[in-house]
């Protein structure tokens, strides 16, 4: 026995007393190595120091990786020293994080060297990355997209996940809460690209003839009907649009082309008329004008190939007695959305403002709308505003009929579905 | 900390490399054992504290049974303490929680709910334990049974335990077989560039190869359907996976060993060249299966006792191998394929199973075996694996998009990476080979491969090695 451990271990070192470099090479290999990894360091520290003049380099500072000690010392008198422990440990272990996390979103190397390699696998390996999927013909993807559609359906238990994966208990709260104020809600969740265009994905999927949607969708709305909870399917919407319409999503960003989102406002004041709302305030009528606006999707950004030429569409802006639209707070709809919302609203997207859902719904049913969308977390993040609101006084349901909750269907799949908000009439 | 990131490659090893070679000798080993400290607390500081317990327990251990004055009672409660305190620690850290999820699982299927276990806390599995306890109670196994000389310097003992090459995901490294190293190694400038060499494969292996494979097989895993293709390119790819990410490791281990002066053990020698699983296990994670058979099959009587009693002992390493890997009944069935395999080609004198197909077909045959195997090793959970088993024969469910992953898994991108790791598999040399000799243009194609690696890792996001979590 003792002799097949010796035996290992002279293997070891037999070969490494075989080793054979020339000198040349032994010292290209060696000061090739040592050149790249400290170079980085180097750049990154000397950019440091130019960038905020301090004595100490901040990447090279190990007491940002210490706790506070004001805060253990917090913590121990509150708990008792077991506590403080755990509290300095899990601090650490976020400064590490933190840490790590600066040091890339700092790096010179990584920003010089992202566009290309990502030029690389995309364009030139016909590869992808990890959150931008390459799809066919110049069509871009967004992985979490991609995972909703291909994914096992999301109403199947998944204990594994943080936060609460069923989003029927959060939808059936606030429709009864919304209920209780006689305000009706209609739940629209938003088709992603690839439920629309899969073919642009996959030539499995050409002669497709539906929209292709998560496993449980479709159980999804037959709860949603038990539940008494309306909804609109966009996805058949925009699946019968895109043969007639021209393009409803946009190629190199994640969301819909202003074609969508006007089809996507036209469904939804379809269906709120259908309701037989009893309004109080007259209609109006609004002014659409054509504008071209070019942008670089957001996939296109993820990858930060900036020297792409940048994609063209045409907005509807929406406007009133020449005003360019806005949302009233009065108004007796609300939509809460999220960047499918935003998008040629928020100049921050990058394509444009004035003719976004909100606007759109709005010229389609001749109201006021109000809004309220955040790009992120759509399936909490504005029902957890609209609930903050109302404990701050600031009732954003008050003199409300309908409620449209629009969001990214992904969402229904990977959104944390909280529950335990209230929205009851201050 | 992971080698193949910024945060390793460009703060933490340039530090080590330039406090090592500026330090004096004597103070080298404290360097070391405290940069690995931080290298292992970096996911998670307490459970620093909780290695050097262990390392504590077992230096003072170590330098009880060495004691030539010492009776045998004393030397060998010492020798129980060491694999008491270290089973225990491994046992309470890796298997508590898996005890307590099969007491409860059996209470309900009993119909006494009421009778669960409430646990107010999960237990946090510190990165590599299964490592670092094999490693340190190898060194009291080896003192006791005189195979080696206990160490009288603690710090010492701490650098061979904490050393950070290969602290999380081994090789395992036995104390008899570096102890010669710890007293005295050479630095060389040759040895330093054929370290660069094994660290610059190993990050292009694990970068370039591993992650575009795992991609694949994480895509086909978690699929809510499969085609029968699909399902086998998938899992095609994650016997690709595993094999360039582990054996990434263990070369950027033996390359960072190398720049230090050490001289590891090698881990991988071509093991999907394999003409059986016997041959298999001669090839595969060598650290592991050599521990195995000189620390529980050969003291379990090997194949000394009688043939029933071989095959037993067989079946026990290899279940006992695989619950290693981790607290899952998957594990366990992986462990128990390879126990069943190994002892059917020893019942048919070895490789007859094999005996009457051409090399080649030998070859593909173990393949298959092994792959199959993977998929309990890959599932998360054992419904899942034999989901995917179903997809595999083209029982499993089908859902409208599924299919879709066609789109992204066979893009030119990772039919090329699929491409290049079947190439490197079956046709190119090993590292250990490759990085022998070193002309110009081999060393340039090291730095290339580095340099594109490096590029690359910088757009991936966080990849930790498979065996981190083991």
């Amino acid at each position: 026995m003792a002799s097949l451990s010796i035996e290992r271990e002279r293997q070891a070192r037999e070969e490494v007393g075989v080793t054979s470099y020339s000198r040349g090479v032994k010292w290209f290999l060696s000061a090739f190595f040592v050149v790249t990894v400290a170079g980085g360091t180097v750049w990154h520290l000397a950019l440091d120091l130019v960038d905020t003049p301090r004595p100490w380099p901040r990447i090279l500072d190990p007491t940002r990786l210490l706790p506070a000690t004001e805060e253990v010392r917090a913590v121990a008198a509150e708990a008792g020293w077991a506590a403080a422990l755990k509290a300095a440990n899990d601090r650490m272990g976020t400064n590490i994080a933190d840490y790590e996390t600066d040091l890339e979103d700092g790096s010179p190397v990584i920003d010089a060297l992202m566009p290309t390699v990502n030029a690389v696998v995309t364009d030139l390996l016909g590869g992808s990355t990890e959150s931008v999927y390459r799809g066919r013909d110049g069509w871009w993807f967004f992985r979490p997209d991609i995972d909703y559609v291909t994914g096992p359906g999301f109403l199947t238990p998944r204990p594994r996940v943080e936060g609460a994966w069923d989003p029927l208990p959060a939808l059936d709260e606030f429709h009864r809460a919304l209920n209780e104020r006689k305000i009706a809600l209609i739940v629209a969740p938003i088709p992603v690209k690839p439920s629309i265009y899969p073919e642009r994905f996959s030539t499995r999927f050409e002669g497709a003839q539906t929209a292709i949607q998560n496993p449980s969708y479709a159980q999804f709305l037959a709860r949603l009907d038990d539940a008494g909870i309306a909804h609109v399917d966009l996805g058949a919407v925009l699946w019968e649009a895109r043969r007639t319409e021209g393009s409803v999503f946009l190629t190199t960003d994640t969301h819909w082309s202003p074609v969508g989102v006007a089809l996507g406002a036209a469904a939804l004041g379809e269906a709120i008329e259908r309701m037989g709302v009893s309004w109080e305030r007259l209609q109006v009528s609004h002014a659409r004008t054509p504008t071209e606006v070019a942008g670089r999707g957001d996939t296109i950004a993820m990858l930060d190939l900036t020297r792409r030429a940048p994609e063209t569409v045409t907005l509807q802006r929406i406007s009133r007695d020449g005003q360019p639209w806005a949302p009233q707070p009065n108004a007796e709809v609300l939509l809460l959305g999220d960047s499918f919302t935003n998008i040629y609203a928020l100049p921050s997207l990058g394509w444009g403002s004035g003719a976004g859902l909100a606007a759109q719904l709005s010229a389609a049913l001749g109201r006021p709308v109000d809004a309220l969308a955040i790009n992120d977390n759509g399936s909490y993040a504005t029902r957890a505003a609209v609930a903050a609101g109302i404990r701050r006084g600031r009732d954003r349901l008050s003199g409300k009929k309908v409620v449209v909750y629009a969001f990214a269907s992904r969402e229904l799949a990977f959104g944390d579905w909280r529950t335990g908000y209230t929205y009851d009439e201050p | 900390m992971v080698f193949s990131s910024y945060v390793f490659v460009f703060v933490f090893l340039p530090a080590v490399l330039v406090a090592y070679y500026l330090a004096p000798r004597k103070l080298k080993h404290l360097l070391l054992t405290l940069f690995s400290y931080g290298f292992y607390g970096w996911a998670n500081p307490a459970f620093a504290f909780l290695m050097l317990f262990s390392t504590a327990v077992d230096y003072r251990c170590g330098l009880i049974a060495g004691r030539r004055d010492a009776g045998d009672g004393t030397r060998r409660a010492a020798l129980v303490t060491s694999i008491v305190t270290n089973l225990g620690l491994l046992g309470f850290f890796k298997y508590a929680n898996f005890g307590i999820d099969n007491y409860n699982a059996l209470v309900t299927a009993l119909g006494g709910d009421h009778l669960q276990w409430e646990t107010f806390f999960r237990i946090t599995l510190p990165l590599g334990i299964s490592f670092y306890t094999f490693q340190s109670m190898s060194y009291t196994i080896d003192v006791y049974r005189r195979h080696a000389e206990p160490v009288r310097n603690f710090v010492d003992f701490a650098c061979y335990v904490a050393l950070f090459p290969q602290l999380v995901a081994g090789p395992i490294v036995r104390f008899r077989e570096i102890a010669d190293q710890l007293a005295e190694r050479g630095h060389s400038i040759a040895n330093f560039a054929r370290g660069v060499s094994f660290f610059a494969f190993g990050m292009a292996k694990k970068i370039l190869i591993a992650n575009p494979c795992g991609k694949i097989a994480d895509v086909c895993f978690e699929a809510g359907s499969l085609t029968v293709v699909d399902a086998w390119y998938g899992i095609v790819a994650y016997s690709f996976q595993i094999y360039f990410d582990f054996s990434a490791y263990s070369d950027m281990a033996i390359g960072l060993g190398l720049m230090l002066g050490f001289a590891f053990p090698k881990n991988f020698d071509s093991p999907y060249l394999s003409q059986s699983i016997t041959e298999f296990w001669r090839r595969w994670h060598l650290s592991l299966s050599s521990f195995l058979r000189d620390y529980l099959y050969i003291p379990l009587g090997g194949n000394r006792k009688g043939e029933r009693r071989t095959y037993v002992n067989l079946m026990t390493v290899m279940l006992l191998g695989g619950l290693w890997h981790g607290a899952l009944w998957n594990f366990v069935i992986w462990g128990a394929i390879h126990g069943v395999m190994l002892a059917v080609e020893r019942r048919f004198e070895k490789d007859s199973l094999y005996r009457r197909l051409p090399a080649p077909a030998k070859m593909l045959l173990t393949f298959l075996i092994v792959t199959i195997a993977w998929v309990f090793f890959r599932a998360p959970t054992l419904g899942e694996a034999l989901d995917y088993l179903g997809a595999m024969v083209g029982l499993g469910p089908q859902t409208a998009g599924g299919p879709m992953i066609a789109g992204l898994i066979y893009q030119p991108y990772y039919l090329l990476v699929m491409a290049v790791a079947a190439g490197v598999v079956w046709l190119a040399p090993q590292t250990w080979d490759y990085t022998r000799r070193m002309t110009w243009p081999k060393a340039a194609w090291a730095a290339a491969a580095f340099a594109t690696a490096l590029a690359v890792m910088m757009g991936q996001a966080f990849n930790p090695f498979i065996y981190f979590i083991f």
